[in-house]
C-alpha cells in the first residue's frame, strides 16, 4: 500500500473528509493519479489539473508512496 | 417606478454648486438596468468628443444596478464611471460593499457630477436631500482617516463614504474610488477624474426599504443562496481569491516579473494558504453575502519588518499577483505593505503593480538608471523598492511621477525601447491573467470597452472540461483554453454580453447566480416578465454604448490589440515557449466584431445593431465613415430629396387607407 498526501485547491475541499483541505489517502500499490480521484470521490469534470510532487501530472501517471498530489479546480476571474 | 430603483437620479454641478434631481421613466431602468448600463448611455449622450478627462467637462457617475441592495448575497455591487483618464476611453468600475445599497437608501440610484469645484469638497447624500460640504480639511489625508472624519461631523457611524484618496487628488492616471475603505472600483482612474474635480467623497445615510414586488420570493432566493454559499463555498471564505497563485502558478500562467514568466519560484511565499497562515487575521464581506471573501491582514509595531494597518484590509488574488509574482517580489510582507499603501492612498493595485513591474524591466535592461530611480536598485525582485514605489507613485515623487501617468505614457516618454516593456491593452494595464494560457480572454483584453479586464471576460479554463453553467447560452461543447476558433469568439460574445449585465444589475460574479436564476430575481423584485434574451440585449445595448463612445474618441480598432510579449513564447513554466498566433487573434478579434454586427475590419457598430438594441439615437454619435464623407454633397441632395418622401409616402399610405 502506498500513502499519498493530497491537498484540494479551492472548492474542491468539499470532497475530501470533514471538508478539510489537506488529507492523507492510501491506496494499492501501483495506483494511478485516476484511482486517486475515484477513491476520494471527485468527479473528473471538476479537476482542471493536478500536480505531483509540483509537477503537473496526466491521469495516468503512477504514484508512489510519500508522493505530495495538490488537486487544482478550474481558476476563473480574481 | 419599478421596484428596486428610487426612480430619482441626483445631478450635482460642481462649478455652479447646483444639485437637481431627475426621474427618468420605467422603460428606461428596463433598458438599462443601471450601472455600467446608466453610465454609458449618460458618458456617450452628455459628454463633448475629446473632452480631457481631467477637466470640468468630464462627468463622474455613480450608479447603483437594479438589484443592488436586494437582500440576497452579491447585491452590494455598483459602479462608477467616467471618460478614462487612463485609456482616454469608455471608462467604469465596480465594487462591493455596502455604499451602493446606502445610496439607494439615501434615495437615489445614481449620481452625475459634472464640473469642478473650486475648493475641495464632499457631496452628503442623506434620505433624498444633498448637499456640498467643504472637504479642504480631508485633502491629503488617508482612506480609513477621511471615512472617519466625515462620520465625525455628521455626528453618524453608520454612513457609507466613496472617495478618491490621496492618488486621486494628485490625478494619478490610475487612481481608483474606494468605498468603506476596503472596496475597490479599481479600473480605468477614476478616482483622478475625481479628483481633478476636487470632489474628495460621497458620503451617504438614508432609512428608505429596497422594495420588491414579491419580497417573500426575493428573501426565499436570498436565504437559498446562504445555505449553498454556507455548505458549498467553505473553500472560498477560506482563501478568498488567493488560493488562486498557487493554481496559476502550477499550470503555468502566473504573470510573472511583467508576463515574461508564467511560474514563479516564490509563488508558495506569497500564495493565500501562507497568508492566512501568518498575516490574515479576518474576513470581511459585502452587504448580505455570507463568503466574507475579502482578507483582513495586519502586523502591529515590532511584529515584522512593517506595520501593516488591518483597517485597510488585505490583498486579494489580484494585488497578491500584481505586488508580488509581477514585480517578482516573494516578501509576502513586503507585498501586503504595497497592497496597504495602495488602499490607503487609493490606488488600483494592479495598474500600480504592473507600472512598478515595468519600471524594473526598464531598469534591468538599462533603459532606466539609479540616476532616474533616486538610487533605488529597482531589479526584480526587490520588496523594499516595490514599497519606496507606490508610496512616489501616489505622491507623484521622482520617477513615481512618470509612472502614475500609467505604463503606455511612460513608455512614450522613455522611448522606443521602452515601448515593448509597457503590457497594456488602449493604455490600460494587464489584470493579472496569462493570455497565452487563456486565448479567449486574451481577445476579450482587446475587444474589452475599458482596456484590458478581466471581469467583462471569459476565463478559458472554466470551459475546459464543463459547459454546464453556459448551456443556457446555447454553449454545448468543452474547448480547449487554447482555441481561438469561431465556438470560443461566439462563447466570448455571450458570456461577456451577460458580463456587461450583470455590472449593469449590480450583483457580484463570484455569487453563483445561475442565469435563470439572475432571471427570477429580476422578475421578483420589478414584476417584469424578463427573460434571458432580455437580459442579455440589455448586456449588448451597453458594450455598443461603450463602443459607440470608443469609436466617437477615435479608438480604432488598430488599438484592439495585444502587446507584442503575448505572440512570443513564455518564458517558464508548465506550458513554456506557448505563444499566441497573431493570425488568429486578429481573426477572432474579426469575428467577433462580426457577431456584435460591427464591421469585421474596423469595429464600428453598425447602425442595424444600434437600432436592434433600441439606441438609434447612439448612430448619430459616431463619426462618418470615410465613404460617407466622400458622399457629403450627394448626401445632402440625397436628404434633400428625403424631405419630400415622407409627404409621398403619407399620400400613399393614404390612398391605401382609402
Ligand atoms: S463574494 Fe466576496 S466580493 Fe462578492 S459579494 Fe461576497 S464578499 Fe463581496
Amino acid at each position: 500500500m502506498i500513502t499519498i498526501s493530497a491537498r484540494a485547491h479551492g472548492n474542491l475541499r468539499r470532497h475530501f473528509p470533514g471538508g478539510r483541505d489537506e488529507a492523507d489517502f492510501t491506496l494499492p500499490d501501483g495506483s494511478r493519479v485516476v484511482d486517486l480521484l475515484k477513491a476520494i470521490g471527485m468527479p473528473d469534470v471538476e479537476v482542471w489539473m493536478v500536480s505531483v510532487n509540483d509537477l503537473l501530472a496526466k491521469p495516468e501517471q503512477i504514484l508512489f508512496d510519500g508522493d505530495r498530489v495538490n488537486i487544482f479546480a478550474p481558476v476563473a476571474g480574481g | 417606478m419599478p421596484n428596486g430603483s428610487c426612480g430619482q437620479i441626483l445631478r450635482v454641478d460642481l462649478t455652479r454648486g447646483a444639485i437637481s434631481v431627475e426621474t427618468p421613466d420605467e422603460n428606461f431602468y428596463r433598458a438599462h438596468l443601471g450601472g455600467r448600463g446608466l453610465i454609458a448611455h449618460y458618458l456617450l449622450k452628455e459628454l463633448k468628443p475629446g473632452v480631457d478627462p481631467l477637466g470640468p467637462e468630464n462627468k463622474v457617475i455613480f450608479a447603483t444596478g437594479v438589484l443592488t441592495g436586494a437582500p440576497v448575497a452579491g447585491s452590494g455591487r455598483n459602479s462608477v464611471g467616467a471618460k478614462s483618464p487612463l485609456s482616454g476611453g469608455y471608462g467604469d468600475a465596480e465594487a462591493g460593499g455596502f455604499f451602493g445599497p446606502e445610496l439607494k437608501r439615501a434615495g437615489f440610484d445614481a449620481v452625475i457630477i459634472e464640473g469642478r469645484a473650486k475648493r475641495p469638497v464632499y457631496l452628503w447624500v442623506h434620505d433624498g436631500q444633498a448637499e456640498l460640504r467643504d472637504a479642504a480639511g480631508l485633502w491629503g489625508k488617508k482612506a480609513y482617516d477621511v471615512e472617519q472624519a466625515i462620520r465625525a461631523e455628521l455626528g453618524d457611524k453608520g454612513i457609507r463614504v466613496a472617495q478618491c484618496g490621496v492618488g486621486g487628488e494628485n490625478k494619478v492616471r490610475f487612481a481608483c474610488v474606494s468605498n468603506d475603505v476596503t472596496h475597490f472600483y479599481g479600473r480605468g482612474g477614476i478616482g483622478a477624474a475625481m479628483g481633478a474635480k476636487n470632489l474628495k467623497a460621497v458620503a451617504a445615510r438614508g432609512h428608505a426599504q429596497y422594495a420588491s414586488v414579491n419580497a417573500e420570493r426575493v428573501k426565499e432566493m436570498g436565504r437559498a443562496m446562504t445555505q449553498h454559499i454556507t455548505e458549498n463555498e467553505k473553500g472560498f471564505t477560506d482563501l478568498g481569491t488567493t488560493g488562486t497563485v498557487v493554481a496559476l502558478d502550477a499550470g503555468g500562467g502566473l504573470p510573472t516579473r511583467n508576463f515574461r514568466d508564467g511560474s514563479f519560484e516564490g509563488a508558495k511565499k506569497i500564495d493565500g494558504t501562507t497568508m492566512r497562515d501568518t498575516l490574515l487575521v479576518g474576513r470581511d464581506s459585502c452587504f448580505a453575502c455570507a463568503i466574507h471573501c475579502k482578507r483582513v491582514v495586519e502586523r502591529k509595531p515590532g511584529e515584522g519588518r512593517y506595520v501593516i494597518d488591518r483597517n485597510y484590509g488585505g490583498p486579494e488574488y489580484e494585488a497578491l499577483a500584481a505586488l508580488g509574482s509581477l514585480c517578482g517580489v516573494d516578501d509576502l510582507e513586503a507585498v501586503c505593505k504595497a497592497s496597504e499603501l495602495c488602499n490607503a492612498y487609493v490606488l488600483d493595485a494592479i495598474s500600480t503593480g504592473a507600472a512598478v513591474a515595468f519600471a524594473m524591466e526598464c531598469y534591468e535592461n538599462g533603459i532606466l538608471t539609479k540616476k532616474d530611480t533616486g538610487g533605488l536598485d529597482l531589479r526584480f525582485g526587490n520588496g523594499q523598492a516595490l514599497v519606496q514605489m507606490v508610496e512616489d507613485i501616489a505622491h507623484r515623487r521622482g520617477l513615481g511621477d512618470l509612472l502614475a501617468e500609467g505604463v503606455a505614457r511612460a513608455a512614450e516618454k522613455l522611448g522606443p525601447k521602452a515601448r515593448r516593456f509597457a503590457i497594456h491593452v488602449r493604455g490600460q494595464e494587464l489584470p493579472m491573467h496569462e493570455p497565452r494560457m487563456k486565448m479567449g480572454l486574451g481577445i476579450g483584453y482587446t475587444i474589452s470597452p475599458t482596456g484590458a479586464d478581466h471581469c467583462h471576460n471569459i476565463h478559458d479554463t472554466m470551459f475546459v472540461k464543463r459547459v454546464e453553467s453556459v448551456k443556457p447560452l446555447g454553449i454545448l461543447e468543452t474547448m480547449p483554453a487554447t482555441d481561438l476558433s469561431p465556438r470560443k469568439v461566439k462563447t466570448l460574445k455571450r458570456v461577456t454580453d451577460l458580463r456587461h449585465t450583470i455590472n449593469s444589475l449590480g450583483l457580484c460574479q463570484f455569487v453563483s447566480w445561475s442565469y435563470d436564476q439572475q432571471v427570477e430575481l429580476l422578475h421578483a423584485v420589478t414584476g417584469w416578465s424578463t427573460s434571458l434574451l432580455e437580459l442579455s440585449l440589455a448586456g449588448e445595448r451597453a458594450a455598443n454604448l461603450a463602443r459607440v463612445f470608443n469609436v466617437r474618441e477615435g479608438l480604432a480598432a488598430a488599438n484592439d490589440r495585444l502587446p507584442d510579449r503575448f505572440f512570443q513564447g513564455l518564458g517558464n513554466g508548465a506550458i513554456a515557449g506557448t505563444k499566441i498566433s497573431r493570425k488568429l487573434a486578429d481573426a477572432a478579434k474579426g469575428e467577433y466584431y462580426a457577431m456584435m454586427g460591427w464591421d469585421r475590419e474596423t469595429g464600428r457598430p453598425s447602425e442595424a445593431k444600434l437600432d436592434e438594441l433600441g439606441i438609434e439615437w447612439a448612430a448619430a454619435q459616431l463619426p462618418k465613415t470615410k465613404a460617407q464623407a466622400k458622399a457629403k454633397a450627394p448626401a445632402k441632395r440625397t436628404a434633400a430629396k428625403a424631405k419630400s418622401a415622407p409627404r409621398r409616402a403619407t399620400r400613399s399610405t393614404r390612398r391605401k387607407t382609402a
